[in-house]
């Protein structure tokens, strides 16, 4: 049979069908009912999750922030005391400074690397789901067990680095990494790239399989080379999530804690703390709750401001 | 501009239990625009896209200008694809689109700028040159690949199945757009589709291909006239050729073919021009008579043995043309190839075929003048035009030639 009589046939169908239930004007439901009390409810329990354990430590943050809160005892308001303060404790911009440049170093580092290992392990080659999960692990298994592991092999005479180094003729084995600050620096950057690529590579993986094969093929038969479909093709059509990848990993320096911490304890001296361990620092060790509540405060409406520019930049882009 | 040969061409996907193109031999003309066709899953599109280097040749041999590119990749070949998608960069404008080819093929700027602007012109695309492709219509993205294909000046254009994402109406508007754009360009062209229509009205020459296996090749009016097997004369045509279970009855030099109790005798230049026919005498065979070779009684036509009674059941009057649904008395023929037409054109229609077979039913279809008045229910006599008939072997479905 052909098409055009299976089109007729078909219309004969409908016309028998509509003549016999015609639709009665009174019973139609409509798509939309608002019930604004009915929505709430359904709204309620993620509400009260988000009040009970984000808005309230926040208010309270700002809360304290505003006062000379010790540990424990009295307190009292003490207005924006706390926030003019901070422009004067050498620390606190140390460590903002620190950050910085903390970031500065990984951010390019961390996106290349991810975008490497996701152009390695896109194709359905044989080894790639292997490769995945691999690159990925070190995501999944967390950064403070990985710090740990990293401090035990960077013993100078225990440890696994110094070993190879030598062996392959690089040191001569006994470099104490985490005493010395660019050392110890570039071993934590090492540390981070290699943990946080993982997540770039899945965010970016997720992008590229998106993009539709035609559009490779027809790349490929308008001519172009590999790079040349990298450039103009994958390229463009991964950039708003290269741009949300690039977002989390300075979110996540700007919030870098863990891998210091367990390293280098800021050390040596005061040289490699970031500006949550030195928020830390202020609160639990020198017992100036008001005052780390100010710098939490700073902290919290710098990356807030990021993530917006990030939700204006990736809405204008779709 | 070239030609394309494949010799004995072979597809076989690893893990596959059939090949999914079998010993295709296919030669196309420079210039010519050559239609595959075909239920879907048949090879077509994998025979394409040999064509374009994106799938490898298992066996069997490309020539694209006389030389053998089984080797090499789409990126050598200078053939353009025309994707059923359209498999247009929705990152870039359609200028950006149209030039990539070029850009990639370090074509300098003027010319490239000459070259998009005129091919834009010619397609009425010059107004939508800074629009990104999702802000265009179904038609206008058509257009668009098009484009992109032609601006490149390649050896040949292949399209897989260009027009199926369009409306109805506006795939009929484009199909001769496009048939046109082909002729004036004068390029090779291998066309993909599975609708018989487009392929009967765009094609220079139609292959018809049925499970990786080609069937016939040639220009469409041979397809239809003279197709050499049953599965070429359901495809091609219509509404379809009406096939009906005879046999074969010698008188003198005569032969008469039974069908559904009523003699019909067969053309004696039909005859001629099918020696194997008499040796059919007796014997089981399929008649196939198309919709279009009957019609209501009209004095002069009413020769002995042309006609047949048939009892109306449906009129279907499209204005153009009238068609007349009328049941013969005998068991439908179902075979391999109607089982596979019907499953290809949807549930619905595979069920039908099925109901038909079950309940004996063998309707006919007849393609009359729309001035007839005729009436569900009539009884009317219908000439045939017995010189038309084809006839296949029940076995092979092979035509009786």
């Amino acid at each position: 049979m052909t098409q055009e009589t299976i089109q007729t046939a078909a219309g004969q169908r409908w016309a028998g069908r509509g003549t016999g239930g015609t639709t009665r004007p009174g019973k139609r439901r409509t798509g939309i009912v608002r019930r604004p009390k009915i929505g709430m409810l359904f709204v309620m329990p993620a509400f009260v999750f988000v009040a009970v354990f984000v808005l309230f430590p926040l208010g309270f943050a700002i809360y304290m922030s505003l006062t000379n809160w010790p540990l424990i005892g009295a307190y009292h308001f003490s207005g924006v005391h706390n926030y003019a303060a901070l422009g004067k404790d050498p620390g606190f911009i140390h460590s903002v400074l620190f950050t910085l440049l903390y970031t500065g170093i990984v951010t390019v580092p961390i996106l290349v690397v991810g975008y490497g290992l996701a152009v390695l392990i896109r194709s359905n080659r044989r080894g790639s789901v292997f490769l995945r999960t691999a690159f990925f692990l070190p995501y999944v298994i967390g950064l403070p067990t990985l710090s740990y592991i990293i401090l035990l092999e960077l013993q100078p005479n225990s440890g696994a680095v110094n070993w190879v180094l030598a062996r392959l003729h690089i040191t001569n084995g006994a470099t104490a990494w985490l005493v010395n600050t660019n050392l110890a620096l570039a071993a934590t950057c090492v540390l981070v790239i290699w943990f946080a690529s993982g997540l770039t590579m899945v965010l970016l993986l997720g992008a590229m399989q998106g993009i539709s094969d035609d559009l490779y093929e027809s790349a490929d038969v308008l001519g172009a080379s590999w790079w040349e479909k990298e450039r103009y093709v994958t390229l463009p059509l991964v950039r708003p999530t290269i741009a949300l990848s690039l977002i989390i990993s300075i979110i996540g320096s700007f919030l870098a804690f863990n891998q210091f911490f367990i390293l280098t304890q800021g050390g040596p001296g005061t040289s490699t703390f970031t500006v949550v361990m030195w928020i830390y620092q202020t609160a639990f060790v020198q017992l100036h709750v008001g005052a780390a509540a100010a710098m939490s405060v700073v902290l919290i409406a710098v990356v807030g401001v990021i993530s917006f520019v990030q939700f204006l930049l990736l809405r204008s882009n779709t | 501009m070239a030609d394309i040969e494949l010799s004995h061409v072979d597809k076989v996907y690893e893990g596959a239990e059939a090949p999914a193109v079998r010993d295709l031999s296919l030669k196309i003309a420079d210039g010519e625009f050559m239609v595959l066709v075909g239920p879907s899953g048949c090879g077509k599109t994998t025979a394409l896209r040999m064509v374009a280097g994106l799938e490898d040749i298992t066996e069997g041999e490309l020539r694209i200008g006389g030389r053998v590119v089984n080797d090499v990749p789409p990126q050598g070949r200078n053939i353009s694809f025309v994707f059923q998608n359209y498999a247009l960069f929705p990152h870039m404008t359609v200028y950006d689109n149209m030039a990539f080819g070029l850009k990639l093929a370090k074509v300098d700027k003027a010319t490239r700028d000459k070259r998009v602007r005129e091919t834009a012109r010619m397609l009425g695309l010059d107004e939508y040159l800074n629009r990104k492709p999702r802000a265009l219509s179904g038609g206008q993205r058509q257009r668009v690949a098009m484009g992109r294909a032609i601006v490149r000046e390649p050896q040949a254009y292949l399209m897989d199945e260009p027009l199926s994402n369009l409306d109805a109406k506006l795939r009929v508007s484009m199909r001769a757009e496009l048939a046109r754009l082909q002729r004036d360009l004068n390029v090779t062209t291998i066309y993909v589709t599975h609708d018989q229509t487009e392929a009967m009205t765009m094609g220079d020459r139609i292959a018809i291909i049925r499970r990786g296996q080609l069937q016939q090749a040639g220009a469409p009016t041979e397809l239809f006239y003279k197709p050499k097997n049953l599965f070429v004369a359901e495809f091609i045509g219509s509404p379809s050729i009406n096939l009906v279970e005879s046999s074969l009855r010698a008188d003198g030099d005569s032969l008469y073919a039974d069908v559904a109790g009523q003699p019909l005798l067969i053309d004696p230049e039909a005859l001629s021009e099918r020696p194997a026919l008499r040796g059919y005498a007796g014997k089981r065979l399929i008649i196939g008579i198309r919709p279009q070779d009957f019609e209501v009684g009209v004095a002069g036509t009413r020769r002995r043995g042309c006609q047949v009674e048939a009892k109306v059941e449906l009129v279907e009057a499209l204005g153009t043309e009238t068609n007349v649904h009328f049941c013969v008395n005998a068991p439908p023929v179902i075979t391999d190839e109607v089982l596979e037409l019907a499953a290809d054109l949807g549930k619905d229609e595979a069920t039908r075929v099925e109901r038909k077979a079950r309940a004996g039913r063998n309707e006919f279809i007849a393609r009359v003048d729309p001035k007839t008045q005729v009436r569900n229910g009539d009884t009317i006599t219908l000439a045939v035009d017995t010189a038309q008939m084809h006839f296949f072997d029940p076995e092979t479905g092979q035509a009786i030639r």
